[in-house]
């Protein structure tokens, strides 16, 4: 992922960004943990407003793979609870990734 | 306030779009404060008056639309421009938050380019209305203070004998008296109703002084003046614009008082050594009728009795709907009462004791007493 191009598409500088980031990968794993308990608690409001917020977040800083994930979370709440396990694990890679590219910095 | 910064109040439950907001906005020169809750926006709104708030709808707890509902309903925090930043797309949240009082909307994802013309732009317009209200009132004071200034005090005339009570509950009041030196010992004394509280209102009030000064000389009966007035104002005054008036002329060298009642509430009449009485007469209003009819009444008076003109304001209340018979009882008793106090203060004791147990008047009042 180039951390530049996402600071330019924001009209942000690339330390700003990087501090975004940084804070951003440090908040996201309170809203997986929170899908995950409410998907595990078949809490169908409770996945819906935690991938709400991971939803907005990650797209203002153009992390759209995890946005896009997020959104459909939040859209098939009532899913079969593998499928949703299924994306949270996804959710959980991309975040590592960005969490690594972050700390390489 | 300093002019030249301004400060936006940022609410999201997610640290990150805070962040992110704050460092966009503080980039462009802003001050900025954040809530990551609905109550605590509340809070800092009200202590630090930001001049734009930027609002998420869904937050736990107090959600955007009960920040707005909140917000809009304090005076000092009701001006102040709301815009929601939100994930919610759907129409009716959009709606809602118009509806509560929001003056833009941006949605989530935002670039931050777009979340600072908006911010831009909601300042300029609220810079713009801020210095038109203050334009406004600082017009309506300056005829407020025109109006005063028309306003005889009783040092001017201390051979009047009169006291006097005033107060206008609006920037341009509909209420008006006048004092009129109309030879040695004789004085004209002049209070007047004009229907609505409008600005026009007291472009007229100054009209009516004219117009009394001109006609109401010892050449003209009392009822002359007021018909010649009448027919003037009919002219100047706009459609349905009407005013109701009690003029009387006191000849202390006669011991006469001439009364001319123009749909105005009756004067209150106190003989010095009895009860006192209403002088109901009859009147039609002034700005209306051509050849309208004012009945004229004249009184032999004895040194010490009192009179009181005064508007409905004092007896009639719309809020606590006082009518008039139940507020012209309390008058007479409050005035019967009141005869030992030197008519100079006569009116203002009358006016703290008529309104001691209510609210404060819902209206303007003038009351005038004069000591023969």
């Amino acid at each position: 992922m180039d951390f530049q191009t996402l600071a330019d598409d924001l009209s942000l500088d690339y330390e700003d960004f990087i501090e975004l980031a940084e804070l951003f990968v440090s908040t996201a794993p309170s809203d997986i943990n929170k899908i995950e308990e409410a998907c595990s608690k078949k809490d169908s409001n409770g996945m819906s407003e935690a991938s709400h917020s991971l939803k907005g977040a990650s797209a203002n800083l153009g992390f759209t793979e995890i946005s896009t994930i997020a959104n459909y979370i939040e859209q098939n709440t009532t899913n079969e609870i593998d499928n949703i396990e299924k994306k949270i694990k996804e959710l959980k890679k991309l975040l590592e990734a960005i969490n690594q590219q972050v700390n390489s910095i | 306030m300093n002019k030249d910064t301004f400060t936006i109040l940022i609410v999201d439950d997610n640290k990150m779009n805070v962040k992110l907001l704050e460092k966009v906005l503080t980039k462009e020169g802003y001050l900025t404060l954040s809530a990551y809750n609905g109550r605590d926006a509340q809070i800092l709104a009200c202590k630090e008056k930001p001049d734009i708030i930027l609002l998420d709808i869904k937050m736990p707890g107090n959600d955007g639309f009960t920040v707005i509902k909140f917000l809009k309903r304090q005076s000092d925090t009701s001006s102040i421009p709301v815009i929601f930043l939100t994930g919610l797309s759907d129409i009716k949240s959009k709606l809602t938050g118009f509806d509560l009082g929001a003056v833009d909307y941006i949605l989530k994802p935002f670039h931050p380019k777009e979340v600072i013309a908006r911010v831009r732009l909601h300042l300029k317009l609220s810079i713009a209305t801020n210095a038109l209200i203050a334009d406004q009132a600082n017009k309506l004071k300056q005829i407020t203070e025109a109006q005063t200034s028309l306003l005889i005090k009783p040092s001017m005339y201390t051979d009047a004998h009169f006291g006097i009570y005033y107060n206008s509950l609006h920037e341009a009041g509909g209420d008006f008296y006048d004092i009129l030196p109309i030879s040695k010992e004789i004085y004209g004394y002049f209070v007047a109703d004009f229907s609505g509280h409008d600005i026009k209102t007291s472009y007229y009030t100054a009209s009516i002084k004219a117009l009394l000064k001109q006609n109401c000389s010892p050449v003209y009966q009392p009822n002359e003046s007021i018909k010649i007035i009448n027919e003037i104002l009919i002219e100047i005054l706009p459609e349905s614009k009407y005013l109701t008036a009690c003029y009387t002329k006191l000849n202390r060298k006669s011991k006469e008082l001439t009364i001319i009642n123009a749909g105005h509430p009756p004067i209150v009449y106190v003989p010095k050594n009895e009860k006192p009485y209403l002088i109901e007469i009859g009147g039609d209003i002034i700005g209306i009728f051509h050849n309208a009819f004012f009945e004229q009444k004249i009184l032999n008076v004895s040194e010490g009795d009192r009179f009181y003109i005064y508007s409905d304001g004092l007896i009639e209340s719309a809020k606590e709907q006082k009518v008039w018979t139940a507020g012209s009882t309390k008058l007479m008793e409050t005035i019967d009462n009141s005869r030992d106090t030197p008519i100079l203060e006569a009116p203002n004791a009358i006016v703290k004791k008529m309104f001691e147990d209510s609210e404060k008047p819902d209206d303007d009042i003038v009351l005038i007493g004069v000591e023969v």
